[in-house]
């Protein structure tokens, strides 16, 4: 279970709007509060739908290197709230459709048919990388060499603590020492 | 155990500086290598180089740099000299964002 706060925060709103779904119920009595709640629902749907696009934007410009594991993790939950949303956009959208008839004004459909093309689209973007990350891993092309010849190198002082190499370069130095 | 990352410069030190990255990018990439590897290494050895399972874990990293999502797979040491994480090998693969 992750603890990033985007899975978190956008599974927990897709699931309030389920809910306020689910508590209509199969009410066949219409009344203008609840067609004005069913045309409420599907606006937060589909501002809910376009701000999970907007989040997986604004992550793809992350700058912080992660584990290939936790990015996985990662995707493979952000696919799964892609999935709930897309699930609940096509649930609110029957239920539109089926209260159109007797709205008193027609709803507006074309906002949320946009916004479950663009979680479409979305869930295509996440799977290729997730697919690629856990791709097995083409062996590695550096040339074999023996522990003994490893040992002899760290015994010679042909390594360089990263520690050191890091504060040479954040004080603009070169990677490799000149 | 506490343990250090090492590298030899001439032949890591330049594959890191040859994967193109920002310098932001570098930076980055050399505070996982010496944080979060050692920090993570109990858990990271679990996961052996299929080649040199013996010899080597490996420690993937992804992160985007220069509008490039970029793969960094290094081969780590964790037998040779105790205490020490030996970064040997490194593969760098690179994919348009997603």
């Amino acid at each position: 279970m992750t603890e990033n706060i985007l899975i978190l925060s956008r599974k927990v709103q897709t699931e309030a709007l389920s809910n306020t779904l689910d508590s209509f119920g199969t009410a066949a009595e219409k009344s203008d509060a609840l067609t004005q709640e069913e045309q409420w629902l599907l606006e937060d749907c589909v501002r809910t739908s376009n701000r999970l696009k907007a989040a997986f934007d604004k992550g793809q410009r992350r700058c912080t290197a992660h584990l290939i594991e936790d990015i996985h993790e990662f995707y493979v939950e952000f696919l799964e709230v892609v999935d709930r949303q897309l699930q609940l956009s096509g649930r609110i959208r029957d239920r539109t459709l089926k209260s159109s008839g007797t709205a008193l004004e027609p709803f507006d459909l074309k906002p949320l048919d946009e916004s479950i093309q663009t979680l479409i689209k979305l869930k295509e973007k996440v799977v290729s990388p997730c697919e690629w990350l856990i791709s097995p891993d083409p062996p590695s092309e550096a040339p074999h060499q023996s522990a003994e010849e490893r040992r002899a190198e760290f015994e010679r002082g042909e390594y360089e603590d990263v520690g050191d190499i890091l504060k040479r370069v954040l004080q603009g130095g070169p990677l490799v020492k000149e | 155990m506490k343990w250090h990352t090492v590298v030899q410069p001439p032949p890591m030190s330049a594959a890191i500086g040859s994967c193109g990255l920002s310098r932001n990018g570098m930076v980055m990439v050399l505070v996982a290598i010496h944080h979060s590897l050692p920090a993570q290494a109990e858990l990271l050895r679990k996961k052996r180089a299929p080649d040199e399972p013996e010899s080597y874990f490996l420690f993937r990293l992804g992160f985007a740099d220069r509008s490039v999502w970029h793969h960094l797979e290094f081969w780590v040491d964790d037998v040779t000299a105790p205490g020490f994480l030996l970064v040997k090998k490194l593969a760098h693969f690179v994919q348009p964002l997603p």
